[in-house]
Parts: structure tokens; sequence; C-alpha cells
């Protein structure tokens, strides 16, 4: 296992940062002295063969590696999967961790196994039919089109309400913006998200 | 679920408390599109983001280390808006996270729907590295106390990639989860740690300054906490367990100055695997395997006997 540094990080975090991260995960780089001591214990006995440590540390960041691979792209039920396959990578390549970052090497391994899978052709995961009954009605780029076109749909004041709400602007702040009360603020977020919410599961329907 | 955006709290810091949930949940992605698209930039993810992206050290500076060591509460309503504003660095500040981040984000609560999705993930681990005797080849346990030696069974990589049949179990698990799972995720929905104050998660228990035979006995002190409610009910027990695995997190994750080296890798170990039983029974019971008062009588019996080891552990190191 490769270890490789982060995604897109060159674009979104501070350059010494980035440099901090491509020195092959030096031991100290958690923001917390003693989380990086029972992570390198642990890691230490997991690389030794330690079944016990492999346990926690599979109980510990499973939760993580899963939502890494969601973050990623990938759907539940394969994320799943290959939060599997990460950690069989983890208990075959045990003795390619050097000493550091648990976690980083970890996170490595999921990113190569994300990249592994999205590089390969994909076979239908679900084995029968009623499994389909358990899927999400639609899938991500659907809900986006259809939030997309009920944007659109909205009236301005509401549109312009909820850009300025999920742009992170205060209640306070988006009322001065248009010089409407912060009751009309509050009201409009609201009823344009109603709207947005009702037209969305219409489409979807 | 139609938009995970539709959810987020108008108030600054409910907002940034949903935020944290978002960036260690399922569903970060599905915002991150949604936060796109709604401000009319391209949906950007990864590698994939253009270039001339603005990079989070152009538009926000100087709180990363602040958000990995204390979470996105200490952000005023500028850097919240700037993360907003730039939904693509939200993934990639989920991977500084999950590498750098402090045990603050371990506290942050993971949907039900994810903690089944992980009992799922670990259960099927554990199926492909099934337990045998001791004789057993490829998994062996250096640590003399642990109860079980484990071959690999299943490690090859075809092997890791056909697994329908566990894909079938799978599917038919979720299928019996379904009712269970809606109950579960609003009882966790609701479950904010900051409010917890009872267990290990008492303010006072790592606060303390005890030498190590008192500060053990202040454990057992705390563990007694368990007994003080007794709910009936599937949600609250499952959100009772949850809330002493919280803690027995953050006594893991703790410095634990005042013990010594020895005495501190004897409770984190115990710790972990305490946490690992309370674990199983909050899946248990969310999967509708077990009543509520069976998996109550479990979690006494474990708390129990957790304190029996805490007070001999303080007779040793007094």
């Amino acid at each position: 296992v490769t270890p490789t540094t982060g995604t897109g990080l060159r674009r979104c975090l501070p350059p010494t940062f980035v440099d901090v991260r491509a020195q092959a995960y030096p031991a100290q780089v958690s923001s917390t002295p003693g989380l990086v001591d029972v992570d390198h214990e642990l890691a230490t006995r997991l690389r030794a063969g330690d079944a016990a440590a492999f346990h926690q540390l599979l109980g510990k960041y499973s939760s993580n590696v899963l939502a890494r691979l969601r973050a990623l792209g990938i759907a539940l039920e394969q994320a799943e999967d290959l939060t599997q396959e990460t950690w069989l990578r983890v208990w075959q390549h045990r003795q390619s961790f050097l000493d550091g970052n648990f976690r980083g090497w970890l996170m490595t391994i999921a990113g190569n196994v994300a990249r592994t899978h999205q590089r390969k052709p994909h076979l239908p995961l679900i084995d029968n039919a009623d499994a389909f009954a358990a899927l999400p009605p639609k899938m991500t780029s659907d809900r986006v089109d259809a939030l997309r076109e009920c944007l659109a749909d909205l009236d301005d004041q509401f549109v312009d309400a909820v850009r300025d709400d999920y742009a992170g602007l205060t209640t306070e702040e988006i009322a001065r913006k248009n010089n409407i009360s912060l009751d009309t603020v509050a009201s409009r977020i609201h009823r344009g998200r109603k709207r947005l919410k009702d037209c969305i599961q219409r489409r979807l329907s | 679920m139609t938009l995970v955006s539709l959810e987020m709290p108008l108030d600054h810091v409910a907002r940034a408390r949903w935020l944290e949930r978002q960036l260690v949940g399922l569903y970060l992605s599905e915002l991150v599109e949604e936060l796109d698209s709604v401000q009319g930039v391209r949906a950007t993810r990864g590698d994939n983001a253009s270039s001339d992206a603005p990079s989070l050290d152009a538009i926000c500076h100087d709180w990363l280390d602040e958000i990995l060591r204390a979470g996105l509460s200490a952000l005023s309503s500028d850097d919240l808006r700037c993360l907003l504003s730039h939904p693509h660095c939200l993934i990639d500040l989920q991977d500084e996270i999950f590498r750098r981040g402090g045990p603050y984000w371990d506290s942050v609560v993971r949907s039900a729907e994810h903690t089944r999705a992980v009992a799922r993930v670990i259960s099927g681990v554990e199926q492909t590295i099934a337990p045998e005797g001791p004789s057993g080849a490829g998994f062996k346990t250096a640590d003399s106390t642990a109860a079980t030696t484990f071959p690999v069974r299943h490690v090859s990589d075809a092997s890791v990639e056909h697994r329908q049949s566990r894909r079938t179990w799978t599917w038919t698990l979720r299928a019996g989860l379904a009712a269970a799972s809606l109950a579960a995720i609003l009882a966790l929905w609701q479950l904010n740690p900051t409010d917890v104050t009872w267990g290990f998660n008492r303010p006072d228990v790592l606060a303390a300054r005890d030498d190590p035979a008192q500060f053990f006995n202040t454990l057992a002190d705390a563990a007694e906490d368990w007994f003080l409610e007794r709910p009936r009910d599937r949600e609250p027990l499952i959100e009772r367990l949850n809330q002493f695995s919280a803690g027995c997190s953050k006594l893991i994750e703790s410095p634990l100055e005042t013990l010594s080296a020895e005495d501190r890798q004897w409770l984190r170990e115990r710790c972990g695997r305490w946490k690992t039983a309370i674990d199983g029974l909050s899946a248990q019971l969310a999967a509708g395997q077990s009543p509520p008062q069976t998996i109550r009588d479990a979690a006494d019996d474990i708390i129990r006997r957790l304190q029996v080891a805490l007070r001999e552990r303080s007779r040793g190191a007094a």
C-alpha cells in the first residue's frame, strides 16, 4: 500500500500544511497527543499481528472510513463493502505500516480502495428484485436536477432568501442586505424551503 | 430523504453543530452538491474541482487547527459562512478531520443509520476473519488477555471482490432493520453529546487529579450513574447505551496523566472492550434482535463487571 497525500488539499488548505502532510505521516500530526499515543500503541500491536488491537481499531475508525467513502461519491451499499475491503487490506498490509499516523495511513488505504473501485467497470450490486425496494427512490443526480428545476420555478424573493441562507448569511445580514425585517427573512426562508421540498418530492415521486 | 440541506438550522450555533454531524456523516457528498447547486456554482468534488476554485486558505485562514481541535462551534459566523459558500472544501476538510482531528470529532454523534452500517461492516469483517482455536495460523493474539485467536479465512483480492452471499444477507438484514431504523435515527439525532453529563462523561471525572487508586474508584463511582435511569423502551435505551459508549471513547482518548503507563494501557484496553460490548448491545437493540429488557440486563452485567475491575485495579494501585 503506497501512501499518497490527500486529494484536493492543495486547493483548499494552506501550502505549509500540505507540506507537513507530505512528510510520510509524521507521528505527531494529530492536534491531540493523547490520541496519537493510543493509536500508535494499537497500530504497533497491529503490526505485530495482535487481533485485539485490530478489533479496537476496527471499532474505532470504521465509521470514519465509511463516511469518507460516501463523501467520495460511492453509494452506501458499495461503501459498506469497500469499508470491509479497506479493513482487510489493513490486516493484509499491517506490516507495511511504518511508525506514524495510523489514521492517515488508514484514510490513504480507503482512498486507494475507492480509486480502484471507481476505475473498474461495475456489475450491479443487487442480487434480487426485492432488494430494489430498499434503494433510495432516486439517485443523487436526479435529486440535484430536481433541485435546480425547482429553484428555477421558485419566486425570486424566495430564491434569494434560500441562496443567502445556504451561503451562510445570518438572518440579520439578509435583513440588512434586502432592507426587510427579520420576521420577513425568517418567513421567506421557511416558505422557500417548504416550497422547494414539496416541489422536489413531487418531481422525485 | 429528499435534500440534506433543507434540514440546515438557521441559528448559527445549531448550524455549526449540524454541519459537524454532516462532516462525519453519510451524506456529505449530497450536501456539497446541493449547496453548490443552490449557490449556482458548478458541482466540484475532490480531484475534479476546478483549478481556479478559491482555496480555503485564500478565503478563510488560521482556524483549521482550531476546527480539528474543537469543532466548528468556535467559528465566527463569517468563518462558517466562508465554509458554506465554498462547499467543495467541506470534502477536503472531512479528510483532514479523519486524519488529524482531535477526540472532539469522535464525540460527534453519528446517525443510527450510520451506526447500523458500521455494525454490518464489522460483522462482515468478522465473518471474513473467522474465529478459530488457538492453533489458528493467520490472526494471532499478541495480548494474552484477549479472549479469542483468529485465523484469516478469506483475504485474497479475488475473494474480497466476490462477496455476493454477503450482499444477500446484508439486504435481508436491511429489510429486517427498516422499522427499527426510523425510530433509532430520530432518537440519535436528538442526542447532543455536549449535554451528556453522566458516567464517564461527567466533567469532574476526567478533570480529577486524584492519585491512581482514587482515580479508578472515581471511575467506578461514575459508572454507577448508569443505574440512575432505567429506560424500558428501545429508543431511550439505545440513546443511553450510546451515551455510555461515548463516555468510554472520551476516557480512551484522554491523556490520563495521573496514571502510570501500565495503568493507562490497562484502562484504555479494558475501556475499549467495554465500549465494544456496549456498542454491540446497542446494535442488537437497533436491529430488533433482542428485547430491551434483555439488553438492559446484559448492559447491567457488563457495567457491574467493569466496576469490579476498576475497584480491583484501584486496590492494586494503592
